[in-house]
Formats: structure tokens, C-alpha cells, sequence
């Protein structure tokens, strides 16, 4: 088994790594079928405030559907209410003093969500603070439920907890997200062994460590203006400074595009590398592939891209004018949300058992309610000496 | 005419021994006290040592028996065990036949068939014994000895080493007897010689006088009984001892366990792989000892953290783990190849529903 292979077996390459062609068609079939799914909900809701109201109807001589004026959102409105919420979920981290991995995870958990699901079925703002709260179990990172509710402003554990079982739905329960930090501190730490002499080529490179060392200071300067490196010290230096940047770049741009989706973390800690110092990280590559390999220059236009993609990545601060266009859909989408879907508190509570809105789950009120009483009399019962009395035999 | 005299225990007697005259050359045990006769398993004729030697010293020859002519060597002459011949025959041809049939019971499943075998080999026996189809029976019997030529090997020896068991056991426990019997006269020798030692002291002390004769009498005897007693004692406890190093000794080579089934001896294991072949060949790094990150520096000596077992070096494999898996997955391609094996039909349904086509199927919802 190679490194690629034991990838190869991760969730993430198994369910969410997708064609770009694929990835858009999967998003418009949700925003297709999410669109119906609101228009059959208000439809439904106006029929029902209609039959309760006929002289209202009356009034009415031309009798309009309402569902078919409802002005859904389109996919790119979706895609940028998502990559706010998300950019919303990674402030309220870093407000909350959580671990990048933390971050990155609820990240990569709302946009997988949406993948499957409509901010027009369920709204993005709820689903962050489930998302959050998730990373923070699956990553191992313990908050009480209690603390994180009362960070947020207007939100309740309830509705923190309300939609976790929806949102693990829509991750087809696979929790496990391949992030590319700590690959990039793997890399850094080889780099940095290659500048201090002490590093090895990939298998299949006959290059001593000396020699790589003084081809590391040959190498060209990431930026035309500056200077040339003369020492392994200078390697050195510059290699932190690419670490950075690199890592910055994963930090933000990485998770707010579809490079998850599309690249592998492998892939995508090399281009932001490659976004810090180009230099570097082809002479990196070579030192792992040899260059009369097949993999070398479909790996460098694959890295290319994944860096044109990152560099286009939505800034992590977005502007006055993106708030603006940001405010407009979100009005868009307060006329056009599914009706049936917007109290998520009460859905939960009602898949519950025996809580007050199974009613309309099957159970009929009085039977909810005389099994209550049954159940307080045995257990106060149950606290006598001679414990509760037997059942009478019916005769 | 009397034999005895002839008999001056110069040849021990032995079976068939008795008709004083060689049937060949008509010399008789008067002209020839260490007369012997030997016998051939071919047409089992008996005739005198120097007939032998005279008749088959140059190679093999005809029977000189009036009426035989067999063709007898020299080397097969032997002297006769059964004072019968037709018995002596009858053992020749039974160890034969055995030494070829030599199933044991063991490797049948039912007794019935162990006895249907039994029967079969007997009456195979019987034809050779009385002449009956022998030349067929001969032909069956050879056929058999060349198909099972491996089991009937194996057998043989499973056999020799029971007989050699049994026979070791016999000895151990000869020599244990012996053991005893050696100890019981030195035991006896020992005591006679207290005794006499005790009454010579007596007397020795009742010379010299002085105290009273009785008292001095009494004493002795104490002595005397309390040395008895006490060597007893010695002789009963080295005897434990002797008894003991036999059984110690002698068990692990000679004691064996009758009625055990045989079982044949498992393969050598091989060395045990935790991972069962699984092995993870890097194809990108060489995994080092040592990486020099300065936020390592700190995770290597800080006592709160290698306290709980904490390993660097874990971290750094799985750093590089992650650095470098999926480097050659090229998700474009692959995935496209999957989706077009999905759309095919010929992918599994799992591998339709990882390439995307099962999004639909978790979109609608449960509520």
C-alpha cells in the first residue's frame, strides 16, 4: 500500500471529492429540488389558510397560485450565503479561541452540507452554530454545550442541538475531514532538514544530502526584486516565511473554496505553498518525483490550478458592496424559505417521544397524557416501603 | 545305543535337533558331536552345516532332497526355531505377510472394518499356507507391498519404536529390582555387624567393669536398637531417593503412555505478523528519526507531554502521512472514470452512490 492508496480509502475521497462538472450539477439539482420543495410548502399553507377562510376566497375572482410568483434564490446566491456563513462560523471560532482544525472542520461540514441541502430549506445561520458545535466533538475539542449557546447571541442549547442530526444526515454521517495543516508541517519539517543538510530525496532520487543542500541555496528568489539566498541560514529564513504564508492560505482560502471538493489536501498544501514561493516548491517536487516521471507536469498543471483556485478564493473580510449583495439575498431568501422547515426547535421536539408535539406524530394527546399520570403514580409508588400495588386481575 | 554320551554340551540342543542323521550325507552325531542342521525357508529340508557349506559354498544350487530342486542359497539357511517345520512354515509365512500387512487399528473408523481387514489378510494367509492359488495370492500380495510401499515403511517403524519402548521399560524396571535387591543384602550385612559391634562394646565395657553388669547390658541394647532405628530410617529414605532418580531418570525416554492416538506434528508456525502482510510502502519520503522543527523541540523534552508516552515521532510519521498521501490522486480524473463506470452499470451500487449520484438521496429529508 502507497500513501495514495491509504488515501484512496479515506470518506473523503470516497464520498466528497467530486469533477467540477459534477459538483455544479449536484448543486443545481438541490437548488432545483429545494426550489419545489418551498413552492409545494407555500402552496399547501395558502390551501389551508384558504379552506379556513372562504369568504376570502370569494373576494378573490381571480384565483392566483402564489407558490408560482415566489422568487427562489438561484445557486450562485446559495454558493454566497453559504461562503458568508462560513466565513461567520470561522470568526465566531477565532472568537471563541478554537484550534484551526476545529475551524477548518465546521467549515468543510457546512459546505458539505449545502451540497445536499438548500439555505432555502434550511437556514445557514442555524446550521453554523450546529456545524460548529459538531467540530468541536469530532475534533476532539471539548466546550459544554451551555458555554457555546451562551456565546452566541439569540441562541439557546436547543437550538444549537436542534439541527445536529439533519446536518450529520446531510454529511452521510462520515465526520472524518482530511485537512491539509498538518501535511504542510510535514513538508516544512523535510524542507527544513534538506536546508540544514540532514533531508533525503524521494525514493527513486540518487541526490546526497549535500548536494540538495547546495542546490536549496541555488535556488531562484520567490520574487524577481528580491535577492538571491547565500547561505543554508537564509534557506532557512526563507523557508519560515513560505510556512507563513502557506499557512495562512490554508487557513482561510482553502476553506472557503470548493478545493476540498475538488483537490486532494496533498495536493492543496503544495499550491499554497506554491502561492508562497513558487521556486521552492517546484524544486521541493523534484526532489520527491524524478523529473523524467509522467506524474511530474500533470501534478505541476494540477498544483497550478488548485493555486489559481485559491487565490481567487473570496477574501475572509468581505467588503461594503458584498455586504450589501449579501443583505439583498438574505431578503430574497426571508420571502422565499420553506415554510415547513423554519422551526427547527419544534421538528426536533417533536420527533421526540412523548413530548407535546407528537400529537400530530400519531399518538393521541390523552394517551400521551395518561401514560404520563400512569408513569408519576408507579414511580411515587415505587417509593413506598412495600413498593408499588400489584395490577388488579380483570375479572 | 545310547545318545547322551554323544551330547558333551559341545552344540546347545535346539529343536529339530533330535534325528541324529543329516538326511543328505547320512553322517551321524556319533561320528560328529557338534552336528548342526540348518534349514531353507524355500522347501524348509533340513540338512547338516557341512552339507550346507559343501553343496551352496559356490553359489546357489538344487535342493539335493530327492524331488525338491529348488534353488536354495546359502545365505538363506538358518537354523530352525520350531522343533515342527510345518509350524517354523507357518511363522515364516505369517511374519511375512504381516510385515507387509501391517495396518494397525488405529487407522480404521469401526472395528468391523478393522476385523473385515483382519479376515482378508488371514485368509491370504491361509492360501499361502496351504498352496492354495499361490501363485495369485504371491502376485496380490506383491501388488500390495508396491502400492503401499510408503505407509508400509511408516508402520514398520511406528512398530520397532513401540517394541523398542517396551523393551526399555522391561529394562528399567529389571534394574530397579536389581536396585532393591542390592539394597535389602546391604541393608542385612549392615545390621548383623551392628549387632556384633554392640555385644563386642558390651563386653568390652562389662571387662573393664566399670558399673553393673545389667545397666551396662541395657545400655547397649538401647544403643544398639537406636542405631538400627535410626539406619532403617536412612536405608527406607535412600531407597525413596533411589526410587525416585528412577522414576525421574528413566521416565522421559522409557515411560510411554499406551493407548495415545498418534497425531501428526503440526508445520512449524511462521513468525507471527500483527498486520497480516499488510505493509505500507512509501512512495514519495524516506520516514527520518529526527526533524528539526523548533515547536518539536519543545513536545521532545517537555516532561508534561512524554510523561503519558507522548512520541515525536508519531507525530512526525503522520505529519508526513499527511503531507504526501493523495499526492498522485488526481480527483478530476479518477472520479470521472468512476462516474462513467456508475453511469455504465457496471460499477456496484455503493460505488454509484460514492461518485455523487446518491446526493439526491440524502436531500430528501426525513421531517
Amino acid at each position: 500500500m502507497t500513501e495514495d492508496d491509504i488515501y484512496r480509502t479515506s470518506t473523503q475521497y470516497r464520498l466528497w471529492s467530486f469533477t467540477r462538472e459534477s459538483l455544479a450539477s449536484l448543486r443545481s439539482t438541490t437548488n432545483a429540488s429545494a426550489a419545489d420543495g418551498v413552492r409545494a410548502a407555500i402552496r399547501s399553507q395558502h390551501v389551508g389558510q384558504a379552506g379556513s377562510d372562504p369568504a376570502r376566497e370569494g373576494s378573490n375572482d381571480k384565483p392566483s397560485d402564489p407558490a408560482k410568483e415566489v422568487d427562489c434564490l438561484t445557486v450562485e446566491e446559495e454558493q454566497k450565503l453559504v461562503g458568508f456563513y462560513c466565513v461567520k462560523a470561522m470568526q465566531f471560532a477565532d472568537f471563541c479561541e478554537f484550534p484551526t482544525n476545529v475551524k477548518a472542520t465546521a467549515v468543510q461540514y457546512l459546505k458539505r452540507f449545502y451540497l445536499s441541502n438548500s439555505p432555502m430549506t434550511y437556514h445557514p445561520k442555524e446550521m453554523m452554530a450546529a456545524a460548529l458545535f459538531l467540530s468541536t466533538k469530532t475534533e476532539n475539542h471539548y466546550t459544554s454545550l451551555r458555554s457555546f449557546a451562551s456565546k452566541l447571541p439569540k441562541t439557546t442549547p436547543e437550538s444549537v442541538v436542534a439541527p445536529e442530526f439533519l446536518l450529520t444526515q446531510g454529511l452521510r454521517f462520515t465526520f472524518d475531514v482530511r485537512h491539509p495543516h498538518r501535511g504542510l508541517e510535514g513538508g516544512i519539517m523535510e524542507l527544513l532538514g534538506l536546508a540544514q543538510g540532514k533531508g533525503q530525496a524521494g525514493p527513486g532520487i540518487k541526490q546526497s544530502s549535500e548536494q540538495l543542500q547546495k542546490e536549496m541555496v541555488d535556488i531562484e528568489p520567490a520574487k524577481e526584486s528580491s535577492k538571491k539566498a547565500r547561505s543554508a541560514d537564509e534557506v532557512v529564513r526563507r523557508i519560515q516565511v513560505a510556512h507563513g504564508k502557506a499557512k495562512e492560505v490554508g487557513k482561510s482560502s482553502a476553506l472557503l473554496t470548493d478545493a476540498y471538493f475538488l483537490y486532494t489536501p496533498s495536493q492543496i498544501w503544495l499550491s499554497s505553498l506554491f502561492l508562497a514561493d513558487e521556486p521552492l516548491a517546484r524544486f521541493y517536487i523534484n526532489t520527491k518525483i524524478p523529473t523524467t516521471s509522467t506524474l511530474t507536469p500533470k501534478l505541476i498543471s494540477t498544483l497550478q490550478s488548485c493555486a489559481e483556485l485559491l487565490r481567487s478564493s473570496a477574501s475572509a473580510n468581505p467588503g461594503e458592496a458584498e455586504i450589501k449583495a449579501l443583505t439583498r439575498i438574505d431578503k430574497k431568501l426571508f420571502k422565499c424559505r420553506n415554510p415547513d422547515k423554519v422551526d427547527l426547535v419544534g421538528i426536533n421536539k417533536a420527533q421526540k417521544r412523548d413530548s407535546k408535539g407528537a400529537g400530530e406524530n400519531g399518538l393521541d394527546e390523552r394517551v400521551i397524557k395518561k401514560r404520563k399520570l400512569e408513569r408519576e403514580k408507579s414511580e411515587k409508588e415505587a417509593e413506598g416501603i412495600f413498593g408499588p400495588t400489584l395490577a388488579k386481575e380483570t375479572n | 545305543m545310547s545318545r547322551a554320551p554323544a551330547r558333551n554340551g559341545a552344540a546347545p540342543r535346539r529343536p529339530g535337533d533330535e534325528d541324529d542323521i543329516c538326511p543328505v550325507c547320512k553322517s551321524s552325531r556319533y561320528l560328529n558331536p557338534s552336528m548342526r542342521f540348518l534349514v531353507n525357508p524355500e522347501c524348509y529340508h533340513k540338512m547338516c552345516e557341512s552339507c550346507v557349506d559343501r553343496i551352496f559354498s559356490h553359489g546357489p544350487a538344487p535342493c539335493p532332497v530327492a524331488g525338491c530342486a529348488r534353488t536354495l542359497r546359502k545365505a538363506r539357511f538358518r537354523r530352525q526355531t520350531f522343533e515342527d517345520l510345518h509350524i517354523e512354515r507357518e511363522v515364516d509365512i505369517r511374519r511375512r505377510v504381516a510385515g507387509v500387512f501391517n495396518k494397525r487399528e488405529e487407522e480404521f473408523e469401526s472395528l468391523r472394518d478393522w476385523n473385515n481387514y483382519l479376515e482378508e489378510v488371514e485368509n491370504l494367509t491361509w492360501n499361502l499356507l496351504q498352496g492354495v492359488d499361490v501363485k495369485e495370492t504371491e502376485k496380490k500380495l506383491d501388488a500390495y507391498k508396491r502400492q503401499n510401499e510408503q505407509e508400509i515403511k511408516q508402520n514398520a517403524a511406528i512398530e520397532s519404536q513401540e517394541n523398542a519402548n517396551t523393551e526399555a521399560q522391561f529394562a528399567a524396571q529389571r534394574e530397579q529390582a536389581r536396585l532393591r535387591r542390592e539394597a535389602a543384602r546391604n541393608e542385612e550385612l549392615d545390621e548383623r555387624r551392628e549387632k556384633e559391634e554392640g555385644r563386642r562394646e558390651m563386653v568390652d565395657m562389662m571387662a573393664r567393669g566399670d558399673g553393673d553388669a545389667d545397666t551396662i547390658a541395657r545400655e547397649t541394647q538401647k544403643v544398639v536398637l537406636k542405631k538400627s532405628t535410626a539406619r532403617r530410617t536412612a536405608a527406607e529414605r535412600s531407597r525413596q531417593q533411589a526410587a525416585a532418580k528412577v522414576d525421574n531418570g528413566a521416565a522421559a525416554p522409557l515411560f510411554s503412555i499406551q493407548g495415545l492416538k498418534r497425531v501428526v506434528q503440526p508445520a512449524p508456525e511462521k513468525e507471527y505478523d500483527p498486520f497480516g502482510g499488510y505493509v505500507i510502502k512509501h512512495e514519495y519520503y524516506y520516514l527520518r528519526d529526527h526533524y528539526e522543527h523548533s515547536w518539536l523541540d519543545n513536545a521532545r523534552s517537555d516532561a508534561q507531554i512524554t510523561a503519558g508516552g507522548y512520541d515525536v515521532r508519531e507525530y512526525c510519521a503522520r505529519a508526513m502521512m499527511e503531507a504526501f498521501g493523495g499526492l498522485g490522486v488526481f480527483v478530476e480524473d479518477e472520479i470521472r472514470e468512476r462516474e462513467e463506470m456508475a453511469d455504465k452499470g457496471v460499477g456496484t451500487a455503493s460505488a454509484a452512490a460514492a461518485g455523487g449520484g446518491g446526493g439526491e438521496g440524502v436531500d430528501g429529508d426525513v421531517l
